[in-house]
């Protein structure tokens, strides 16, 4: 049976932003858009402090306060009725509740299941539940998770999202609580990055300039990533760090996998030829030296730090990587 | 010499791509300025503005904590959206079984039935013997013009008759090139063995695809009355007549005449449609009338089934089109029998042949599946390895099985040393391998 909410909660406070005279007619666009049905009970004044704090949310960075205009447009861009379906949700309309739960219960746990995996999964999606509904009192009245929802997106990808930051956030705590000799190499990546050749040198004595080699080709590469674009770095970081598939770039990207493969390439090479001039122009390396740099990388990084530096079990996918698995088949 | 660059440009590529690995995983986070999640969702969304979308893309780029969170988000969504898929489906479907619709609609097949079996045929003649005949419809040799390419939109041979042709199209062109198939389309009578040379493709399995190669022989069809011919071929049933599975044409990869030998025992003896005219008419009939309402309702069923299984075998035989016009195709995978090779095309498709690489034999293991490599250890055993984490594995040379990857990676290499063991390669380099057809695998050195 799902917890239902207390009807007589009252709803979150509004932020502190009242909406100019101009913005009278962007509002009322906005509640009639939200077509919010009648049963959830849901106030115009509930959606237009609601409304509030998405519009206060967005421009609280901006420097200076932002024009009607910029207002108006982003009340245009958002999710009205997803924001009124949240802000029913919160103030504690049974209506909305029951559809909620109707409508996102089978999406939380699937979502849940993909992120978190089958073992961890309940546990996931009950703790948002939780604070969706808003367990937790502060100063007098129920505060909901829903309230943190600025209509920015759909409900649904918010909640996923909501999810992934959970899961994300409890694992990394988990790591900080495992034992120090792991902690200096994770929080510490470029230490163990560059310790770790010495100590594979130290292992192999058949070439003193091992370690001299490979901290020269860490080094040109942490500059020539630094150079490149944002998005190409990201596009690299989801493909090699976080090993999206092609498909799921893409969808980030809003490209086609196909798009996205050629710009991997593209990015790879111009890193290569980078790091290679590097090499020959800035250390005066010759090519039988470059050859031994890359030959002693590609040696090195079957260690795998990326397997420590990774959570244990972001996802059933990655769950899968290291080590013998299992399959379904 | 260019070996040795080479085998060093690749040692590159595999040191760049574990350097990036440890690199970019490395990325120690952002500080305190991660955005929440609405940001987050709003930017999976593309809801934000060119200007947040740059910002924000400068810290994930820089935000383990960031990325693993969108990672996580990206992986939901995609089983949501697929959940969404299959919920349409099911509700698309579930409407068929409704009997508000199954009643009229039985009614209605009940109506045409009856007005089927009662209608006056004007088009009867005593001729006692079947024939099988092919007189393609108007609109579907326009079409097929269309579709053809122009050494291939040559008209018919006007010698002959336009309702008794039992030859393809004898244009030496179209037997050479594949897209033949698409100007003399699918449902197609064949003469009898011995004289004509029209192999034909009945995509009849489903994910087989087959390709029309006229023998040598043919080239001189239509100058031949074949009416004849095919007089004095006896067809049972035109519906019987298609649904040889052996029958199955073959892509010849070169131009030049194909032996009809290579046409299997069970097509030779098969009957099959006749090919249309050179301009690509399609639609067969069985004349001579049966007597009985019965015999007429399989004639037409008959010419339904021929016309239903042209529109099938166009769009294989287009899909066969873009498989052999590319210059795509990937080395042959050699197997322990010489005679017996693969071969990966385009669109998801693999080839198999049986002698040699003369003949080519379509099949589409999984549409969506970006093949690269493949591994045959046996005749009929080969493994096939692609992008997005697919690994394809077929016992028979028929059914495929899709095998777990190890990882949701791109895979450039496999060898297989049986139906169970096979080692891949990652893109990245890595190797893993299994002992029991995917159902573990162990990183390989």
């Amino acid at each position: 049976m799902t917890p239902r909410p207390v009807a007589t909660a009252p709803p979150a406070p509004a932020a502190d932003f009242r909406f100019p005279r101009s913005l009278a007619g962007a509002v009322e666009r906005c509640w009639q858009k939200a077509a919010a049905p009648a049963e959830w009970n849901l106030t115009r004044k509930q959606f237009e402090a609601a409304l509030g704090r998405s519009v206060v949310h967005r421009f609280s960075s901006a420097s200076a306060s932002p024009e009607p205009k910029a207002i108006e447009s982003y009340l245009e861009s958002l999710h009205a009725g997803d924001l009124a379906f949240a802000c029913a949700c919160s103030a504690g309309s049974e209506a909305a509740w029951d559809g909620f739960v109707a409508q996102f219960r089978q999406d939380l746990y699937r979502a849940a299941r993909a992120i978190a995996g089958d073992s961890s999964a309940c546990e996931l999606a009950d703790s948002l539940y939780a604070d969706l509904y808003g367990l937790r009192e502060s100063e007098g009245r129920r505060k909901s998770l829903f309230d943190y929802f600025h209509g920015r997106s759909k409900l649904g990808t918010w909640l996923r999202a909501v999810l992934a930051q959970r899961h994300v956030d409890a694992i990394r705590r988990a790591r900080k609580l495992e034992p120090l000799e792991d902690e200096a190499g994770r929080e510490h990546p470029e230490v163990v990055a560059s310790a770790s050749p010495a100590s594979h040198a130290a292992a192999d004595p058949a070439d003193p300039n091992r370690a001299k080699y490979l901290s020269l080709v860490q080094a040109a590469l942490a500059s020539a990533l630094d150079s490149l674009e944002p998005r190409d770095r990201l596009r690299l970081a989801y493909y090699y760090a976080d090993e999206l598939t092609l498909a799921e770039i893409g969808r980030l990207f809003g490209e086609h996998e196909a798009t996205v493969s050629r710009k991997l390439d593209r990015a790879r090479r111009d890193l290569r030829h980078r790091i290679e001039a590097a090499l020959r122009d800035g250390k005066k390396l010759s090519e039988a030296q470059i050859q031994l740099c890359f030959e002693y990388a590609r040696e090195e990084w079957p260690f795998d730090l990326t397997l420590r530096l990774r959570p244990a079990s972001v996802n059933p996918a990655q769950a899968r990587r290291p080590g013998v698995v299992s399959s379904d088949d | 010499m260019e070996e040795n660059n080479f085998v060093a440009s690749r040692d590159r590529d595999d040191a760049m791509a574990g350097l990036l690995r440890r690199n970019l995983a490395g990325d120690a986070g952002a500080g305190n300025d991660c955005p929440g999640p609405d940001i987050l969702a709003a930017y999976f969304e593309h809801s934000l503005d060119a200007d947040e979308t740059a910002r924000f893309e400068l810290h994930f780029s820089q935000c383990a904590h960031c990325r693993e969170q969108l990672a996580g988000l990206a992986r939901a969504n995609e089983v949501a959206a697929t959940a969404r898929e299959t919920s349409k489906q099911t509700t698309g479907a579930s409407w068929l079984w409704d009997w508000r619709w199954l009643a009229p609609a039985a009614a209605v097949l009940v109506f045409a039935a009856i007005w089927f079996a009662r209608r006056p045929v004007s088009t009867r003649t005593p001729e006692p013997p079947l024939v099988a005949m092919s007189q393609p419809p108007q609109q579907l040799t326009q079409q097929a013009k269309q579709e053809a390419s122009p050494q291939l939109a040559a008209p018919a041979p006007s010698a002959i008759p336009a309702t008794r042709q039992a030859t393809p199209p004898a244009n030496s062109a179209a037997r050479m090139n594949p897209a033949s198939a698409e100007s003399a389309p699918s449902a197609k009578l064949e003469a009898p063995s011995g004289n004509s040379g029209s192999i034909e493709s009945l995509p009849l399995a489903g994910r087989n695809y087959t390709e029309l190669q006229a023998p040598s022989k043919t080239a001189a069809a239509p100058q031949r009355d074949s009416t004849n011919q095919v007089e004095k071929e006896t067809v049972p049933s035109t519906t019987e007549s298609v649904t040889v599975e052996s029958a199955a044409p073959v892509i010849v990869p070169s131009p030049g005449p194909a032996s009809l030998a290579s046409q299997t025992p069970e097509t030779k003896g098969a009957p099959v449609a006749v090919a249309g005219g050179a301009a690509g008419g399609a639609s067969a009939q069985a004349l001579p009338l049966p007597e009985s309402a019965n015999a007429r309702k399989k004639q037409k069923e008959g010419t339904r089934s021929l016309v239903q299984q042209s529109q099938v075998q166009a769009m294989y035989q287009s899909r066969a089109l873009a498989v052999v016009a590319d210059n795509e195709r990937s080395a042959v995978i050699q197997t322990p029998d010489a005679k017996i090779l693969w071969r990966i095309a385009t669109g998801g498709f693999v080839e198999r042949s049986e002698d040699g690489g003369t003949t080519w034999q379509g099949q589409l293991p999984n549409p969506n599946a970006h093949l690269v490599a493949g591994s045959a250890p046996g005749p009929k055993v080969c493994w096939f390895v692609g992008d997005g984490g697919i690994i394809l594995l077929t016992q028979d040379a028929k059914r495929w099985q899709t095998i777990r990857p190890p990882l949701r990676a791109d895979f450039t290499a496999v060898t297989a040393q049986d139906v169970s063991s096979a080692t891949v390669t990652a893109a990245d380099g890595r190797k893993f391998a299994t002992t029991n057809r995917g159902k573990t695998w162990t990183p390989a050195p």
